[in-house]
């Protein structure tokens, strides 16, 4: 086989690999579009851009994160408060003054996970699961356990908007789409993501600042959690303290069903964008096609493990390929494989 | 024939690789209640032979007995069946779990879901440890306990096994006086029971404490085998080290330009570390290395060069001060890479990202100095890999992914980056041939010389005192966490370099270990 073709069979390989969803995507869209006349409807298509665009934002955020090897689970805490705290300023300063106050009491927040992540040490799930708790009761404590109401339309209007039969929150996620891509994939931070959630020790003998690194991506998180919740409050009409509880395994659902892998290095921007519209694409037929709301869930978590069950195993089928070129190092005898019998750990100094 | 006698005996037994024999033609008969030392340099090959006794290796030549039958051992299992134990010197055991369950552990057979023993294991524990004073409290975790008690659970569990015959590999290294004496009781009394013990260390007078027939390795081949009583330590340093066939080879081979040295100890410029303090390491006057010059730490493992080499580089902290070029060093990796300050290592697994590409693995430490938000080069690192490819004779390209490539090969692309790409002109190097191949060493040294005689400053932390001679204008032998004397280039011989580490690395007194 010559070079060419063997390079061209492996880009393909890797791409159906890396972005099988999209395929699966393609397929559940056309089998719709065949069942349910709605479907490929101008309404329905801005329709679920409508739905998916509030955890899409998040899971961008949330897919830089795992590519470092972290996770958030505060997310869905963190949109409540910020929320919350939009609607009770909005109300006292206006709406302008509740958009900047909420947007960076969540990006504050996001900063405080990722301090506790980075200069505490804390693993990031456990961090995250106690902040998350945290700030959902202050959200319940903010709000008197009450929904508040804007008083001004101004949010909810805006929130409506329309441009080429497209509302304002599917923009919105376009927007986020670009500064993650271009964060992940463009710039040398982004690069240093993926060493960092690859060999966190090897990115640190290489020079990279990897506190730095894992920081970032909490931060960013906390600006997506703020623009989303904009949204939410503006879809609601006001600030709910409870109504993004489910968020967090929503967003967690959409990255690796897209393909990222939650052990860090791996995954794409592309990735979170496709696990997200398969997942609202889903609910969105189940929805057309008459089934109850609760198959909703059944199908997210199915798609769960079935995706990640595949990716599995196309892992290892294609691991046991021979590789293309290996040499035994040879003369000096190296021995790398631990005695079959050794228990496990070593005593740490 | 001796062999009816003997526990274990071998004859011939021989380890070859292409180019080289690690163990050649080796007899050994260990009898039923001696305990047999094993001494050697590094090299020498003491743990090809521990390897092929617990099952690791397979022998390419000679024969091995158990108890006068003919075995070939051909796995770990079967060695353990066969009654040979192995405490390896990294104490393989489980923290989390207490001393009675390290020793059940993996030996209930075939009892996955009946409830566990331990009630039972904990009184076969208590039976065992009757015999070991000084063993841990059968209910207390591991990782409670200090390395002594490590080291008396792993006897204890490779004793639990019905041995035949234990093998110690380093059993001493990180104890104090006292438990090393204390260590020293318990394996007479072992052998008392008219178990087999062979006691593999580099510490000679573990060896003539505990053992009462010795074997010294070199090169592979038994040098020399007689009852400790009639030796000192003298004599058993000359008989590892003198006139080895290396020494020879090496010195022949070694001519090191010798000008740079001496331009440089007065210069100004160059790395000058004075009074640095890192962990248990500690230089109390200075050491600098001038432009042009390549200059060894050789130690043992755990020497404390290693700690010295990345606290430079900014991975440890450490106090006192360190320069470069004049100016201080600040001490974080970036901040050194940006001065040209740069350090490989040959723990290639804590160095390489395996499933990035070679050529992404190359322009790493290039992408670690530039702004965050600047844009990733993309086709740049292309022409500098396959540079650094040719240069090194690394078999593998630029696209392969960095854990396709052997051991090797990654050695040298994780090198190569530093010196091809001009990021460093001051190299740190810790163990840069650590399993490389002969080729391999010979490419890397070559680069390296040619990079000092650009005007590259080299500190070559190394454990192979042959790598030391071969390379370097002049050395300083660690030990303990300490420089000992200078040596120059004149000076500079493996026998040397050996005697004088050797010679000062002394187990510490009590007073010295803090808890």
């Amino acid at each position: 086989m010559n070079t060419a073709t063997s390079k061209i069979l492996g880009l393909g390989r890797a791409a159906i690999h890396d972005y099988a969803v999209g395929v699966v995507l393609l397929a559940v869209c056309a089998y719709l579009a065949i069942r349910s006349p709605q479907f490929s409807t101008a309404s329905n298509v801005s329709n679920v851009l409508d739905q998916v665009s509030m955890i899409g934002i998040i899971t961008m955020g949330m897919a830089i994160l795992l590519v470092s090897a972290n996770f958030d689970l505060s997310i869905g805490g963190m949109a409540c408060l910020s929320s919350v705290v939009i609607a009770k300023v909005a109300n006292a300063e206006g709406v302008a003054a509740g958009v900047v106050v909420g947007v960076g009491v969540a990006v504050l927040l996001g900063a405080l996970n990722g301090l506790i992540v980075t200069v505490l040490r804390v693993n990031s799930l456990v961090a995250t699961l106690g902040t998350g708790l945290a700030y959902s009761g202050m959200a319940l404590l903010l709000s008197n356990n009450t929904a508040i109401t804007i008083e001004s339309t101004s949010l909810s209007d805006f929130m409506s908007t329309r441009a080429l039969g497209v509302s304002l929150p599917a923009y919105l996620f376009a927007a986020v789409i670009a500064v993650s891509a271009w964060y992940l994939h463009v710039t040398v931070a982004g690069q240093q993501t993926f060493a960092v959630g690859g060999n966190a020790e090897a990115a640190r003998y290489a020079g990279v600042r990897v506190s730095l690194i894992r920081f970032i991506p909490f931060v960013l998180t906390g600006l997506f959690v703020g623009i989303a919740s904009v949204i939410l409050t503006g879809l609601l009409g006001g600030g709910v303290p409870t109504a993004a509880a489910a968020w967090p395994l929503q967003v967690v659902a959409g990255a690796v069903v897209g393909g990222i892998s939650i052990a860090g290095g791996r995954g794409t921007i592309a990735m979170g964008v496709l696990g997200v519209l398969l997942i609202g694409v889903m609910n969105n037929g189940l929805n057309l096609l008459n089934f109850d709301a609760a198959y909703q869930n059944i199908t997210t978590g199915t798609i769960l493990v079935v995706a990640v069950a595949i990716d599995a195993a196309l892992q290892a089928s294609w691991r046991g390929r021979p590789a293309v070129v290996s040499d035994q190092p040879q003369g000096r005898p190296v021995v790398d494989t631990a005695p079959p019998h050794v228990l496990g750990a070593q005593r740490q100094s | 024939m001796p062999a009816t006698a003997s526990a274990l005996s071998t004859r011939g037994l021989t380890m070859s690789y292409p180019g080289m024999r690690a163990l050649s033609d080796f007899d050994l008969d260990l009898h039923p209640g001696e305990i047999h030392g094993v001494v050697g340099a590094n090299g020498a090959g003491k743990s090809t032979l521990i390897k092929i006794l617990s099952g690791l290796l397979t022998p390419t030549g000679g024969s091995i007995a158990v108890a006068g039958e003919d075995v070939v051992i051909r796995n770990a299992g079967l060695a353990q069946r066969l009654g040979i134990s192995v405490v390896h010197q990294e104490l393989p055991l489980l923290p989390n779990l207490t001393a009675a369950q390290n020793i059940a552990v993996g030996r209930e057979e075939g009892r996955l879901l009946s409830p566990a023993s331990r009630r039972s294991d904990r009184l076969d524990y208590r039976r065992a440890a009757r015999d070991f004073p000084g063993a841990p409290s059968a209910t207390s975790r591991l990782e409670d306990e200090s390395l002594f008690a490590w080291q008396v659970v792993a006897i204890m569990r490779a004793m639990a096994s019905k041995a035949r015959v234990l093998i110690l590999d380093e059993p001493t290294s990180s104890l104090t006086l006292d438990e090393r004496h204390a260590l020293h009781v318990r394996l007479r009394a072992v052998a008392a029971q008219g178990i087999a013990v062979l006691y593999v260390s580099h510490f000679l007078d573990d060896i003539l404490e505990v053992a009462s027939v010795v074997s010294v390795l070199r090169d592979g081949r038994l040098v020399h085998r007689g009852p400790c009583a009639a030796l000192d330590e003298d004599a058993l340093l000359s008989h590892m080290t003198s006139g080895t066939a290396r020494a020879a080879a090496v010195q022949a081979c070694g001519d090191v330009d010798d000008s740079p040295a001496a331009l440089g100890r007065t210069g100004a410029g160059g790395l000058v570390l004075n009074r640095v303090e890192t962990g248990r390491t500690t230089i109390d006057g200075t050491l600098n290395v001038a432009p042009g010059e390549i200059v060894g730490l050789y130690g043992l493992e755990d020497s404390g060069a290693r700690d010295l080499v990345e606290a430079i580089f900014g991975l440890r902290r450490r106090s006192g001060s360190i320069s470069w070029d004049g100016a201080e060093l600040p001490g974080t990796p970036r901040d050194s890479i940006r001065r040209g300050v740069a350090l490989a290592t040959g723990d290639r697994k804590r160095a390489a990202i395996g499933e990035w590409t070679v050529e992404a693995n190359h322009v790493l430490p290039q992408l670690s100095v530039m702004p965050l938000l600047a844009r990733r080069p993309s086709r740049s690192g292309r022409a500098e890999t396959v540079r650094s490819i040719d240069a090194f004779a690394v078999k593998g390209t630029p696209g392969q992914k960095m854990a396709m490539l052997s051991g090797g090969n990654q050695q040298k692309i994780l090198l190569a980056r530093w010196i091809t790409t001009a990021t460093g002109s001051c190299l740190l190097l810790d163990e840069p041939t650590h399993g490389v191949d002969v080729s391999g060493r010979l490419a890397i040294h070559e680069q390296l010389r040619a990079f000092a005689a650009r005007g590259g400053s080299v500190l070559l932390h190394s454990t192979d005192p042959e790598e030391i001679v071969a390379l370097c204008h002049r050395a300083v032998p660690f030990a303990s966490g300490r420089p000992l004397r200078e040596l120059s280039r004149d000076e500079l011989t493996i026998d040397r370099l050996e005697h004088m580490v050797r010679a000062s690395t002394r187990h510490h007194t009590p007073s010295e270990v803090t808890p």
